[in-house]
């Protein structure tokens, strides 16, 4: 029996070694991974980061190499273009750690660049001799010098920030361009139509309640007994009727908390007004072509008096009550959606409550619009132009929103999650259409705040 | 090799147990002391009365054949004839159900039938007989205990008439389980060592006096094997069970292995240790890819038991170590640049509770009890990337929640005896430390010291136990909290108790100290709370019609004030905060039955729950109360001559209902009743072996219908609300090896 028990006891120990022995020699023998230019074909503007992503994060040491064709342009900062870090014999080494991601190069203008027609640079990716990467399908890019670049196919990933979303994230999709901005860098946009209206900056959970007074002046605490607690984003008590006070989710200017802006600044009532904690009273109206606005601190008797003007390149004007006028949106016909948190109204017992959301998507309401699209319907794969042509495009900004991912539980409760049922179509105010599908909701890391699509151009 | 150390045991059992006649309990098998063996030789017409000790006698073979007739007390007799010497005669135990011996409560051991509170017991053989595998399987079946699932964290949370289960003090051996977890903040039944439970008792009602803290509802005292006839005992259990149709080998359904080992060392020493797996590999259920609709739960555990007995003093020393993993498997993402991954999470909760207790009978009349514990409680929540090609696991940024709890308890009574009265002093204290990521900043400390004394009055037919303890805290304020009960016995058949409570629910470490700041979430702990206050009334009348058939009925009325709630604040800029604001009561009646009959044992009951609405305060139309029904049934039906049995479990769940305001007007709204059924056979093969078959959930229930409305993330987006994967069966083989 003795016998028998060391005899077994011996197997199994060989045996576990064996299993240790396999163990090791599959953490040595992991398969390469693979190494992407993260888009195919890129529009070079005065400086362009181009990005080579891995499949995975390395797991030691190494560089990248590049192989570059200039075509018809002459490398150098006095020529027509150069990059950073710098070609070598055309060819530019990225250096990567262990634990990274990506890698990314710039191409940059040069002081000489003068091109009467459109002018393509490629950057190929080389394998490893040591055969820990490999390249994948986007082994080349092309890069494209010139004011025409649409792009037919790309892949994005919003900064969102984090887990809180303090970012606003402004996408050009024809130029695969994105613009971050700090969600509350700002309180109002004036518009520039031509109508007068003010919307509240719903990223950052502004709200906006008028009171019957039209003196700035007159207003003080008192004026504002019972608002702390009905001024709430969320705020679950319907009874509040909250929802008055935030503009609405769709985009209409006829649905905003401030309302027309009065004529004549006589008339315009003064609004209490809650930022990010703070509160303020202020007082709108119009002036000549432009805006003027009154502000202050509750009980402050130190008012603030500006005039803000319409600018037609912008849809909106915008402005802080700490800064002053802001420049936030890029101009109007140079992004197509905006992603970040958002106020929405939500029904709870029959009645919309303003609520905060996260991942919204909203649309430019110069000139875009969308649909959205079931892949029980058509798969992505095999949506076309003509496809296209038998759409209804909403303007309304919220036709996007939140419906690419589902709700959570809760604390505790399951999270949101990507709805891989549906895509989108876009189109951007040039005419391009696009179809558009969220790829993920968080980072590859877990991580809330940035998701990312992928893009395909349907038709130009 | 398990089936070699099957054969192994067998060879050497049989061995030890030859020559001998063997009187044996037909449930433990453990030998009979003290049973009276009438012998007469059929062949010479000698006549002897032995007594059994260690549960064998010696006889010399000329006897033979010979007719026996056994008696014992607590045993049905048996007449038989017997034609060799080494046999095994097993008894029935009496089917009186008044002589079980519980503790819970009381000053020392007593029968159920002397005591002065309406214990409950649930005993190993009925938890074996169902193939449980944990607690929450057995508990579903009895009345006034309900469960509703979390399926995020596959935990379940219970209710007891009525009231949730953080009003209900979970103990093993008397010793306060730490470990309150979840949004439910209770603890987590599934955690708790179903293998090593000898029995369970359960006391409605506060039982605060003596127990302190959140003995509102309820007690649940889990109580552990501490000794055994036995010189040598081996215990080895294969569970295995599908999950709905869900099973293989090694990954789906339950497999849980189970060793105990118990060994008289010599007669003051005893040694037990055990140890397991339970892994329940998750169900898929309706959920495509990765992700399973409950999440697989692996748990080890570890238990560990030394005690030693003298005539005067008794002291044991018990460790449970409990370590289990829940692994949230998220679905493969497949990204065209990308390795295909998952976000997978992981939730890992260790619990480490050691007690040492003692009992020293100073005098006759005079006995100290004490006990000490020590318990470590952690559970981390740790998200990870999951590389599918390669299978590395990534925690790659910092989203872990960890939580921890340490709690040093001790409780010490001074128990004397004055002719038929008695009277206990005692005192108790909790040193309680907290910690993590989802609490404020820094470690809480939550110390409290009580003492308690209590007494228990024979005057006559009427048995008093007036109480009163007082707690000092150190977060908050407390009051005395009294007891009274009595029992009258009108006659032996027919008893009434009746009894006042008051209860406790100290405000949890999460409501003084949470943390849930976000972007829509301001939801912070008040360390100004003062705990809940309850004052019970109960009472049962207890009649035995025959010596094997047992009725009682029961009624209860229980009112909380002070309840704990959270409260929207006046001001924008306060965060939500726990208060104590509203009243909550509950009230209802059970009606039980037990009854033996022959080979069969029947216990049957209906009970009714009422549930305050607070609603009914501001509506006027609206009832005071929402009743629901349950409806329980457990058979068993034993056919000794082959060694099985068979048992059924039934228990029907009225809906559970509540007024909730749809657009500001109060609807009923409801989650709809369901039945389960559970039915087992036991089989024992020899003496060493038994198995059990069963079919649990032989109705198919896998969700109810729910029209609950739900909050902005409302659990119940698909109207149901979740309760088991559907009909499952399983395997259960028990080997039982003793020496003695």
């Amino acid at each position: 029996m003795t016998n028998k028990l060391s005899y077994l006891n011996i197997s199994s120990l060989l045996v576990a070694l064996l299993v240790f022995i396999s163990a090791c020699e599959q953490e040595e023998s992991l398969p390469p991974f693979n190494v992407n230019f993260a888009n195919q074909e890129i529009g070079v503007t005065a400086s362009t980061a181009i990005e080579v992503v891995f499949s995975r994060a390395a797991a030691n040491d190494g560089e990248i190499v590049l192989q570059m064709n200039s075509g018809n342009l002459q490398y150098g900062e006095d020529n027509d273009f150069y990059t950073l870090p710098a070609a070598v014999d055309q060819q530019i080494t990225l250096p990567f750690i262990a634990g990274d991601n990506k890698v990314s190069f710039e191409i940059l203008a040069g002081t000489g660049l003068n091109i009467q027609q459109d002018e393509t640079i490629t950057f190929s990716l080389l394998n490893d001799v040591n055969g820990t990467f490999q390249t994948g399908q986007n082994e080349t890019v092309t890069a494209l010098f010139g004011e025409n670049f649409v792009a037919r196919e790309g892949t994005l990933e919003m900064n969102g920030g984090g887990e809180e979303q303090p970012n606003q994230v402004y996408v050009d999709l024809s130029k695969l361009a994105t613009a971050v901005v700090d969600k509350k860098s700002w309180d109002f946009g004036f518009y520039s139509g031509e109508k007068y209206r003010v919307v509240l900056n719903s990223s950052a959970y502004v709200m906006a309640r008028p009171l019957n007074k039209t003196d700035i002046t007159a207003v003080t605490a008192q004026d504002t007994v019972g608002f702390a607690a009905a001024m709430q984003i969320p705020q679950f008590s319907p009874a509040f009727g909250a929802i008055a006070w935030v503009d609405s989710e769709d985009g209409d200017l006829e649905k905003t908390a401030f309302g027309e802006i009065a004529a004549d600044v006589s008339n315009a009532k003064v609004f209490i007004v809650k930022r990010d904690g703070n509160w303020k009273k202020v007082k709108i109206a119009q002036q000549g072509n432009d805006y003027s606005i009154q502000y202050a601190g509750l009980g402050s008797d130190i008012i603030f008096n500006t005039t803000v003007s319409k600018d037609d390149n912008y849809n909106f004007s915008f402005f802080s009550l700490d800064d002053g006028e802001v420049s936030i949106e890029p101009a109007k016909d140079q992004w197509d959606i905006m992603y970040g948190t958002y106020t929405v109204g939500f029904p709870l017992q029959g009645t919309l409550i303003p609520y905060g959301f996260k991942d919204y998507v909203v649309l430019n309401r110069s000139g875009v619009s969308a649909a959205v699209v079931m892949e029980s319907d058509i798969i992505y794969d095999e949506f076309d132009a003509a496809d296209a042509e038998s759409l209804t495009f909403s303007n309304d900004l919220n036709v996007i929103g939140s419906s690419w991912r589902s709700l959570g539980a809760g604390p505790g409760g399951a999270p949101p999650a990507l709805n891989d049922d549906r895509y989108y179509v876009i189109k951007d105010a040039a005419q391009n259409v696009y179809k558009l599908k969220f790829t993920r909701l968080v980072s590859t890391t877990g991580e809330r705040g940035y998701p990312e699509f992928t893009f395909d151009l349907v038709s130009k | 090799m398990k089936i070699t150390f099957y054969i192994l045991f067998f060879i050497l059992a049989i061995n030890v147990q030859a020559q001998t006649i063997f009187l044996g309990d037909i449930k433990t098998k453990e030998g009979i002391d003290g049973a009276v063996i009438s012998l007469q030789s059929l062949k010479s017409n000698r006549a002897i009365n032995l007594v059994t000790e260690n549960g064998k006698i010696d006889l010399s073979s000329d006897w033979l054949p010979a007719l026996v007739s056994v008696n014992h007390l607590s045993y049905e007799p048996l007449v038989d004839t017997i034609f060799s010497l080494d046999q095994f005669i097993y008894l029935h135990p009496s089917k009186s159900f008044l002589n079980e011996v519980v503790v819970t409560g009381q000053f020392s051991p007593q029968s159920v039938r002397n005591s002065v509170y309406q214990v409950r017991t649930i005993d190993q053989h009925r938890i074996k007989s169902q193939g449980a595998t944990n607690l929450q399987t057995v508990l579903q079946n009895e009345l006034n205990m309900r469960f509703d699932r979390d399926n995020a964290l596959g935990s379940s949370r219970l209710n007891i008439q009525g009231i949730s289960g953080q009003n209900v003090k979970v103990l093993i051996d008397g010793i306060p389980v730490v470990g309150r977890s979840g949004v439910a903040n209770e603890i987590d039944l599934s955690q708790l060592n179903i293998n090593s439970i000898e029995k369970i008792e359960i006391v409605e009602g506060p039982m605060a006096v003596m127990y302190g803290a959140d003995a509102l509802a309820g007690v649940i005292n889990v109580i552990t094997k501490k000794s055994s006839g036995k010189n040598l005992e081996l215990n080895v259990t294969l569970h295995e069970e599908t999950i709905g149709r869900e099973y293989s080998l090694f990954s789906d359904g339950i497999h849980n292995p189970y060793l105990q080992l118990g060994a008289n060392i010599n007669d003051q020493w005893y040694l037990r240790v055990e140890g397991g797996i339970n892994y329940n590999g998750g169900w898929q259920g309706d959920s495509e890819g990765r992700d399973k609709l409950w999440h697989p739960k692996s748990q080890n555990i570890a238990a560990g038991l030394l005690s030693y007995t003298s005539e005067k003093f008794e002291v044991f020393y018990r460790s449970d170590y409990l370590h289990e993993v829940i692994t949230d498997l998220g679905q493969e993402v497949r990204l065209e640049l990308r390795d295909p991954y998952a976000l997978d999470e992981k939730f890992i909760s260790s619990r480490w509770m050691q007690q040492l207790q003692a009992e020293w009978r100073l005098a006759e009349k005079s006995i100290i009890n004490s006990a000490l514990s020590f318990t470590n409680y952690e559970r981390i929540s740790k998200p990870f990337t999951k590389n599918l090609l390669t299978l590395q696991e990534d925690v790659s940024f910092n989203n872990m929640d960890t939580v921890f709890y340490r709690s040093l308890f001790t409780r010490n009574t001074f128990l004397q005896k004055l002719g038929q009265h008695e009277m206990q002093l005692g005192m108790d204290a909790t040193l309680e430390t907290a910690g993590g990521t989802t609490l404020s900043s820094g470690a809480k400390y939550l110390n409290d010291l009580g003492v308690f004394l209590s007494a228990e009055l024979q005057i006559g037919k009427v048995k008093i136990r007036p109480g009163i303890r007082h707690t000092f805290n150190s977060v908050f304020e407390t009051t005395p909290t009294p007891s009274i009960n009595l029992k009258y016995d009108f006659s032996k058949k027919l008893s009434l108790r009746l009894g006042y409570g008051r209860g406790f629910r100290a405000p949890s470490i999460r409501e003084l100290y949470h943390e849930f700041i976000d972007t829509n979430h301001n939801l912070i702990g008040n360390p100004n709370l003062q705990p809940e206050y309850s004052n019970n009334f109960n009472g049962d009348l207890a009649f035995q019609v025959t010596p094997a058939w047992q009725l009682n009925l029961a009624g209860f009325y229980n009112q909380i004030n002070n309840r704990i709630a959270i409260l929207l604040p006046e001001q924008a800029d306060r965060p939500w905060t726990y208060t104590n604001q509203d009243q909550f009561k509950t009230t209802g009646f059970t009606i039980r039955s037990e009854l033996g009959w022959k080979s069969l044992t029947m216990q049957t009951g209906f009970a009714h729950t009422g549930r305050f609405q607070l609603l009914s305060e501001e509506h006027e139309f609206l009832p005071g109360f929402v009743f629901s029904p349950e409806i329980n049934q457990n058979m068993t039906y034993s056919l000794d001559q082959f060694g099985l049995s068979i048992s059924s479990f039934y228990k029907f769940t009225g809906a559970f209902q509540d007024y909730r305001l749809i657009e500001n007007v109060p609807q009923l709204r409801q989650i709809n009743p369901f039945h389960w059924l559970d039915l087992t056979a036991t089989k024992s093969i020899g003496n060493y072996l038994d198995i059990t078959l069963g079919a649990r959930n032989l109705l198919n229930i896998t969700a109810v219908d729910n029209n609950m409305p739900g909050g902005v993330h409302s659990g119940n987006q698909d109207g149901s609300a979740a309760i088991a994967n559907g009909r499952s069966y399983f395997v259960r083989l028990n080997f039982n090896l003793n020496l003695d």
